[in-house]
């Protein structure tokens, strides 16, 4: 058992009894069922099985995934709530699809075809920056996420390509299916770019205001009575 | 090793644990052997008999016939080995007897350790003491100067020495939880109670004691049975350490011969009663003013008086301080020191803090708080209900005239000053959120996550409330799911 003979003593929440016999048991039941997997009849059975269809249950949950990505972001139809929920299944959805991958690789790591290589390598550096979100919160650079995340745009239709042409030839409606997911996905994203890109400037909005009325100089009435004795004697003078 | 400021010591009697610490602040190795000698190793009868005959108790609050114990963990044993642990964790903010002991004359209690260890052929010595204090740098201090003494060829005991540090809490000094946490689990009372006699740290049988306890093994060593009853009563032989603290007006530790009035022991610290001394800590009893004049130092005659000498820790109130205050004050942290594990100590503690402080505050009364003590007695893993009901219930006895003040009038017109110590309160931690505007577009997702913490305005952007600890991990997912990436935790 993986055990601290003089236990530190500023003990962490990993570093209990429970936690420790846990990953024993976890480790050990790995080892042991990855062996009994290999000699048994049942064990090749299984193993047979995931050779021949885990890859098309990564292709599935990973089509899930950009679908959900895509509409976490999505902001017209949905409320915060239904977004926070898409978000989780993204990531849980993510996972399964992840896991199912690694096994898909381990299986065929003999003779890798170089589509699934590249998509391959382009998800491991999306699932990577979705780990790390959290690090790009705050950082001067968002944009540096946004790229590395959008990795899975590019990785996605060349898995998809991938499995079309690796292995068995696909039934019509398969083929069919993802080219409308294809579509679809495509269509959504250029909603997105073309929305974000045609964005008017974010001004405030003008505010109406009453009119101002220029006010119109009115010429002061020049009046014909004289205002003063001298006035009146001039008035006189020049007419003479 | 020179500490700094350590804790004051006075004695009315005889100097044993406390001697030559007049002229300096900490007693090294060599030091040591020039007032206490060099213990000879004995084996467990002879042992047994010393301590036997002057009938030597737990210094810990229990007082538990020390022989008996050692008999017990030596019968475990049988040929096993077992291990000798020395409890230095003092929970009582309001004592420091024992952190007196390993700051200033720590190789006093590693001889009485290191004596009965090898009397038992023990495989190792712990130490626990609190995490991070002077006490545990002077105890590593002092095992480092006995390995090097060692090395330099004098004759030590070649044992396996190990300090280790646990939280501070109240109830990590309760023996169970200090076992767990020597043993690196977390230091809370074990729900069934194993004696640490049987199976202790390892599981192996362990020899517990307070490091009082060990201090006076080596005392008794050096003097003989003879000389170490010199002092004291003929029940009650030897001296003890008493610390006196509150409204005395100089806070130290007292070696007190065994018998003498506690009178003379607050005189000698310049103290008055006032309305009531505290003996026996926050676990311990009232007496009132009229008790405290007669009582005298020692288990039977704290008894007599209505108390309970506990760990010796003597608290005189004085007259300056609303005594009630103090009381819902130290009930409160009382309440808080709940390891939480059993419901009733839980629940009913902060209920009979509440009880009290209503009725400090002139609304509550006498009777509601002694209903909530009884929701609380005998229901819990330790002793720690128990003993606050203890604490609480004499208080109402003792301060009856103050309360009836209280319920006439609201208050007796006194301020609450703070003369019971408390340990300083660490403020909690609190995380602040902030956004970036410039990026934040009113996605408004983190309202929706933190709905406590966030608030939206009309057009949809966020305001922050500080977040507290216990909500990081929230606060950390709706960070990490900004759609605009401009939330952030500072």
């Amino acid at each position: 058992m993986l055990h601290r003979r003089n236990p530190r003593h500023a003990p962490s929440k990993l570093d209990t009894r429970p936690v420790r016999l846990g990953l024993t048991a976890g480790i050990t039941a790995l080892l042991l069922s990855g062996y009994a997997l290999a000699r048994s009849p049942r064990g090749l059975e299984l193993l047979g099985f995931l050779d021949f269809y885990v890859g098309v249950i990564a292709l599935v949950t990973l089509t899930a995934t950009v679908a959900l990505g895509l509409i976490a972001t999505e902001r017209v139809f949905l409320s915060a709530r239904h977004r926070v929920y898409a978000q989780f299944a993204h990531r849980i959805v993510a996972m399964a699809g992840m896991g199912a991958l690694a096994v898909h690789v381990a299986l065929k790591i003999e003779r890798p075809p170089v589509l699934g290589a590249i998509a391959a390598g382009l998800l491991v550096i999306s699932a990577t920056s979705g780990l790390l979100r959290g690090m790009f919160a705050g950082s001067p650079q968002p944009w540096i996420w946004r790229s590395l995340h959008a990795c899975a745009y590019l990785a996605w239709p060349v898995a998809v390509l991938h499995g079309l042409t690796a292995g068995r030839a696909p039934s019509a409606w398969v083929s069919w299916s993802y080219v409308a997911c294809l579509a679809a996905v495509g269509a959504a994203l250029l909603v997105r770019v073309v929305a974000t890109m045609v964005r008017p400037p974010a001004v405030p909005e003008p505010v109406e205001t009453p009119e101002a009325v220029p006010q119109t100089r009115t010429e002061p009435k020049v009046t014909e009575a004289p205002v003063s004795l001298d006035a009146a004697r001039r008035k006189f003078r020049a007419a003479g | 090793m020179i500490p700094h400021r350590v804790p004051r010591v006075q004695r009315l009697g005889p100097a044993r644990l406390t001697a030559g610490l007049d002229h300096c602040r900490r007693l090294d190795l060599p030091a040591h052997r020039t007032v206490h000698g060099t213990p000879a190793p004995r084996d467990l009868e002879n042992l047994l008999a010393q301590v036997e005959e002057v009938d030597l108790r737990g210094r810990g609050g229990a007082a538990f016939p020390f022989a008996r114990k050692m008999r017990a963990v030596a019968e475990a044993a049988g040929a096993r080995e077992s291990v000798v642990l020395v409890n230095a964790v003092e929970g009582e903010p309001a004592s420091s007897k024992d952190a007196m002991l390993l700051v200033r004359t720590p190789h006093l209690v590693l001889d009485g350790a290191v004596l009965a260890a090898e009397a038992l052929h023990a495989r190792e010595v712990v130490i626990a003491t609190v995490e991070g204090e002077v006490a545990e740098g002077s105890m590593a201090a002092a095992v480092a100067e006995r390995k090097a003494a060692a090395v330099a060829g004098a004759e030590e005991s070649h044992l396996r020495i190990r300090v280790v540090g646990l939280p501070e809490r109240f109830v990590s000094g309760e023996g169970g939880a200090l076992v767990r946490g020597v043993n690196g689990l977390e230091a809370t009372p074990p729900g069934r109670k194993k004696r640490a006699s049987s199976s202790g740290v390892n599981g192996l049988p362990t020899l517990l004691s307070n490091a009082e306890t060990y201090a006076q093994v080596a005392v008794l060593a050096e003097l003989g049975t003879e000389g170490y009853a010199d002092a004291g009563t003929s029940r009650e032989p030897g001296t003890l350490l008493l610390t006196v603290s509150g409204g005395a007006a100089s806070e130290s530790v007292v070696e007190v011969a065994a018998g003498m009035p506690l009178a003379t022991v607050l005189d000698l610290c310049d103290a008055e009663p006032g309305d009531g001394v505290l003996v026996g800590g926050y676990h311990g009893a009232w007496l009132d003013p009229a008790a405290a004049a007669a009582a005298t130092i020692s288990r039977e005659g704290m008894k007599l008086a209505g108390g309970e000498l506990g760990a010796g820790i003597v608290v005189p109130i004085g007259t300056a301080t609303c005594p009630l205050g103090e009381a819902a004050r130290v009930a409160s942290y009382l309440s808080a020191q709940s390891s939480g594990q059993c419901g009733p100590c839980r629940l009913g503690l902060p209920d009979v803090a509440r009880a009290l402080g209503s009725l400090a505050g002139g609304s509550g009364s006498p009777d509601a708080v002694r209903r909530a003590v009884r929701a609380i007695e005998r229901r819990g893993a330790c002793f720690h209900p128990d003993g606050t009901a203890r604490f609480i219930l004499s208080a109402l006895d003792v301060f009856a005239d103050d309360i009836a003040a209280h319920q006439d009038g609201g208050s007796c017109g006194r301020p609450v000053r703070g003369v019971l110590p408390l340990p300083e309160e660490v403020a909690e931690p609190e995380y602040r959120l902030g956004v970036d505007w410039t990026r934040c577009q009113g996605h408004g997702l983190c309202a929706h996550l933190l709905p406590e913490f966030v608030e939206l305005d009309d057009f949809g952007y966020p305001s922050f409330r500080p977040v507290p600890e216990w909500m990081l991990k929230e606060a950390k997912r709706a960070v990490g799911m900004c759609p605009a990436l401009a939330l952030r935790l500072a």
